[in-house]
């Protein structure tokens, strides 16, 4: 008997087991794999000797653009070829003289929104910008009524 | 993978070993479902032949389920340790190569074996419940609560043997070797972190428990809360421990200096944190006053509801993640199907039972009880941020529009002024008198530790940049040092002197006073990492190439090759230098593993109290000239310190008389 | 009466993080829609690949969509992505059917190039030879191999990236084509 349900269970766990390995092979063929290891993060030395106080602001750009192939990492953190890519361009806009926002902006233009790691605060977005604070004031008000609602204190003894 | 072609004769009795486990937690689900069902119905519906069958099967359940399940747990790492390849999984995550301790610790190394983990983690706090409140808590209650632990760990072990199974069988013929450990994790990070983690995180189901269980019974008394405190404290701060430690473990794993990154399976682990703090702060509340029953009702689901939450995140495939385990669809409709029924079960009985538990609002709008409530909704809006943040792009998909990514940006920008509010109501909140006082007394204690911290915190700039973050997290946190002086002092100033006042002072006060010192210290930290850092990729040429990093100059001595158990590394000799002296020699490393021909940066470090010195090995890019990352991360240490003093005073206060006693 | 409503917010808030989290499942969250759809083709000058050295030919964004009365493909391939071998039988069928498909030899080198289409087969008209990659970049490009679809206008229509084969050209291109490009009865691949 018990041996019978080691068995079902294992009946049963091999159609999971090729419906699940089915999808996973789908899901491999239809992407491609990023095959650099995200361990080996991207130490890509560029030149800042001509223009020092570019490099901070160099660095802030990689942390918050998002590699488009990887399994989220910045283009700072990740070896990819495309991350490689843009960090190039990011450094060639920058020498060019381009603002942070016009380098964010070029790179949404070509992958978009997907590709920045802070969403802009557009209409579209006001749900994430502002969704917590009005989260916020909610409560609060509720409290306040909640508490409202019961009986006075009067100046007797607290704890 | 070479095959043996030949059947594996030899194996036959460590076949045996993965059918005995099989067959050990078939057994333990049946007697899980057929106990939780006992008790609910016996129980929870009050149905009479089965009430007592329940409250007599109670105990002999939990301790069955205990040593059945750690008993499989120990079948599992045996099949490890002896290099069973004939089972899948094995084979899939170790290798003969491996060194024990880490072919032990690849049992929680992939999914299924993690999800074994858990559910031994689950059975172990069951078989606590179960034992120390024999004696303390009323037979139905604990009845109740055992039940829902049973339940829920029935749901996993179902989930386990119908998807995620360890024990599974590899289709002959069975590989000579295994496609060894993510390199990744050949590390003591995978030692500790899980274990630790999921104790929190499982330990947290406790408080669901109780608050499951609460509701049923429908009588919450005062005791309720001071029975629910210890657990909820102490898998609370082993959820802190296990948070710091995988920061910890990314900072120097990863290579590139980085301590948090607001991944999915990070925000994962950290909502279940924020709502279980909301928690703690909340029972405080409904402990010593009997108030907001219903709130912290809500807050243990929560909590737990969170928790599974992460558990599906993680392993369902439906965010991008590079923590995530192997995502399946398959798999991930049947924790959504778990979730449904554990949280929207919970759920639906709160929204029916919980106004039995209401308890009337009974304090001034100035009051400590305010104080807390103010803590919560701060702590409850900041879970509502990671949560949003984490699912927006989820649900844009939903909705058909074009993905957005939302990371460190905006969390950040969210998390700096919800700080700061927590931080603020810490430093009046907890000088604040129960059930009513007045705001001019509290506005006072406020004006006068502001008159300190102020200028205090404005001297320090005297030594380093100033920035305007760092000026407010400065005077904050010396406000909240302020606070915590003045308060001992007060609570002291009646004794012979300071020390025994001290002493006087009970156990669970100095947890408070210590979690929220180790509050002040992880803020410290986390504005000097992010504020104060310095960051610079070169090309250094072996021999005499020297470069600044702050006051520091690097030198590149020499890279050699190196040969591992499992690895070939060049390791890189680089000399910190400052005014001429050579402060520390690192070796930083670039490993290939060769069975899953994978390339690792193992980065070095040089600790000390104000900041790391943190160097990577890039790309060999000529003969003699390599690609360095050079960090200096300020006050790093500050952060996991922080928050393991804020573990330490969760377990004070969990180990005080009064909450353990019967 | 009044919290009775409060307390039912949380499984309500639930029910609709299920129905999320459960139409999410089996997504494909690495997915990325292009942002160039509905966008011109942008504008370039790239030299075609072309097997004489000196005869080092270029063309435009301009040149290349005009004169076209019907969609054409543009498929990003290179030397050193294994999957566009797999891939290309199946372009190769598209192109045999008469549809216009252009190559963009994606960060390559001119000997490598001309290895795979000569191991291969060449099933373009012509291929752009863009080894820096910067029409790629343009055109949000991440990975080989990858297919636009542009229209007769030299708009793009869809990108998909990722492996090309007939139940995806189903799925997400034929609905373009005013005729089915492929007959009932020919080969699968």
């Amino acid at each position: 008997m018990i041996r019978l349900m080691t068995h079902f269970i294992q009946l049963v766990s091999t159609f999971i087991v090729p419906t699940f390995t089915t999808t996973l092979l789908f899901l491999v063929t239809v992407t491609f794999t990023c095959w650099t290891s995200l361990s080996l993060a991207a130490v890509d030395p560029m030149d800042f000797s001509s223009a020092p106080h570019l490099e901070a602001r160099y660095q802030e750009l990689t942390a918050s653009l998002r590699c488009p192939k990887c399994q989220n990492q910045s283009i700072g953190g990740s070896d990819a070829q495309i991350s490689q890519d843009m960090r190039q361009r990011v450094y060639k806009m920058l020498l060019a003289g381009q603002t942070n926002e016009a380098i964010e902006a070029y790179m949404i233009e070509r992958y978009g929104e997907f590709v920045t790691y802070d969403p802009p605060v557009n209409p579209r977005n006001y749900l994430l910008w502002f969704g917590p604070f009005i989260f916020m004031l909610i409560l609060i008000i509720g409290f306040v009524l909640v508490r409202r609602s019961g009986p006075k204190i009067s100046q007797e003894d607290t704890l | 993978m070479a095959f043996n072609p030949e059947p594996a004769n030899e194996s036959k009795g460590l076949i045996m070993i993965s059918e005995i486990a099989q067959i050990f937690l078939i057994l333990t689900t049946c007697l899980l479902i057929m106990f939780s069902t006992l008790a609910y119905v016996g129980i929870g519906m009050g149905y009479k032949p089965w009430h007592n069958l329940a409250l007599q099967t109670q105990r002999p359940t939990a301790l069955l389920q205990g040593i059945s399940i750690w008993f499989c747990f120990g079948l599992l790492v045996t099949l490890f340790v002896t290099n069973d390849f004939t089972i899948a999984y094995v084979a899939e995550n170790s290798n003969s190569f491996l060194p024990w301790w880490y072919r032990m610790s690849a049992v929680w190394g992939g999914h299924e074996g993690s999800l074994l983990l858990w559910a031994a983690i689950l059975s172990g706090w069951y078989f606590a419940v179960a034992v120390c409140g024999e004696k303390k808590l009323p037979p139905q209650l604990l009845c109740l609560v055992s039940a829902t632990l049973a339940f829920i760990l029935a749901g996993f072990l179902l989930f386990i043997l119908f998807t995620s199974n360890p024990f599974a069988q590899l289709p002959m013929p069975t590989p000579i070797d295994g496609q060894d450990l993510n390199p990744l994790l050949q590390d003591i990070g995978l030692i500790i972190h899980p274990p630790l983690l999921y104790m929190g995180y499982v330990g947290l189901s406790v408080a669901f428990a109780f608050a499951v269980a609460g509701l049923i019974h429908g009588d919450l008394g005062p005791e309720w809360a001071r029975w629910t405190r210890p657990w909820t404290l102490v898998a609370w701060s082993f959820l802190t421990v296990g948070i710091a430690l995988g920061s910890w473990w990314a900072y120097y794993e990863l290579g590139w200096g980085g301590w948090w990154f607001w991944d999915p399976v990070e925000n994962a682990s950290l909502m279940p944190w924020l709502a279980a703090t909301g928690l703690i702060h909340s029972l405080a509340v409904t402990d010593k006053r009997g108030m907001l029953k219903a709130w912290t009702l809500f807050l243990a689901i929560l909590a737990f509801s969170l928790s599974l939450l992460g558990t599906f995140l993680v392993r369902s495939g439906v965010l991008t993640s590079v923590h995530a385990f192997a995502n399946d669809p398959t798999r991930g409709l049947f924790i959504l199907a778990l979730l449904g029924v554990v949280i929207g079960g919970s759920l639906t009985l709160f929204a029916c039972r919980a106004h039995l538990v209401e308890s009337k609002a009974n304090h001034g709008l100035v009051s400590r009880e305010s104080g807390l409530l103010l803590n919560n909704i701060v702590l409850v809006t900041a879970t509502f941020v990671v949560l949003i943040g984490t699912l927006y792009p989820l649900g844009e998909d939903m909705l058909g529009m074009s993905k957005s990514s939302v990371g460190a940006p905006y969390f950040n920008a969210m998390f700096v002024p919800l700080g700061w509010m927590l931080l603020l109501l810490l430093i009046v909140g907890p000088r604040a008198r129960w059930k009513k006082d007045a705001s001019q007394r509290l506005l006072k204690f406020l004006g006068q530790t502001l008159m300190i911290s102020v200028p205090l915190a404005s001297l320090i700039f005297l030594i380093i940049p100033f920035k305007f973050a760092a000026l407010i997290s400065g005077i904050l946190c010396l406000g909240v040092l302020v606070m915590i002086i003045s308060d001992i002092l007060e609570k002291t100033r009646y004794s012979r002197n300071l020390w025994h006042g001290c002493l006087q002072l009970k156990r669970h006060y100095w947890g408070m006073q210590t979690a929220h010192f180790g509050l002040v210290i992880l803020t410290i930290g986390i504005t000097g990492a992010s504020l104060y850092s310095h960051e610079k990729d070169q090309l250094m040429v072996i021999g005499d190439s020297a470069q600044a990093l702050g006051d520091y100059k690097a030198k590149l001595n020499q890279v050699k090759t190196v040969k591992g158990p499992n690895y070939k590394a060049s390791v890189g000799e680089i000399e910190i230098v400052q005014a001429n002296q050579t402060i520390v020699r690192l070796f930083p490393e670039k490993r290939f593993y060769a069975t899953r021909e994978a390339v690792m940066t193992e980065a070095a470090m040089d600790a000390s109290l104000f900041g790391d010195i943190y160097v990577a090995l890039g790309e060999q890019v000529a003969a003699d000239r390599w690609a360095v990352r050079l960090h200096f991360k300020s006050m790093i240490r500050w952060v996991w310190g922080g928050a393991f003093i804020i573990a330490f005073g969760g377990l004070l206060s969990a180990t005080d008389r009064r909450l353990v006693k019967s | 009466m009044k919290s009775k409503f409060y307390i039912a917010i949380p499984l309500c808030v639930f029910i609709l993080l299920a129905i999320v989290l459960f139409l999410g499942i089996g997504k494909n969250p690495q997915h990325l829609e292009s942002a160039r759809i509905g966008q011109p083709m942008p504008a370039f000058e790239l030299p075609i690949l072309s097997a004489e050295q000196n005869n080092s030919q270029s063309i435009t964004a301009q040149q290349l969509i005009a004169n076209q009365n019907q969609p054409w493909l543009l498929n990003v391939w290179a030397s050193w992505c294994p999957q566009c071998y797999a891939e290309h039988g199946f372009i190769s069928a598209i192109a045999n059917t008469g549809t216009r498909v252009v190559g963009l030899n994606y960060k390559d080198t001119q000997d490598n190039a001309h290895k795979f289409l000569n191991e291969m087969g060449n099933p373009y008209e012509l291929s752009l030879f863009d080894s820096a990659g910067d029409l790629g970049f343009d055109l949000g490009v991440y990975g080989a191999p990858e297919t636009f679809l542009l229209d007769a206008q030299g708009q793009i229509l869809i990108r998909h990236a990722g492996v090309l084969d007939r139940k995806i050209w189903q799925e997400k291109f034929a609905q373009f084509f005013t005729q089915p490009i492929f007959k009932p009865d020919s080969a699968k691949e």
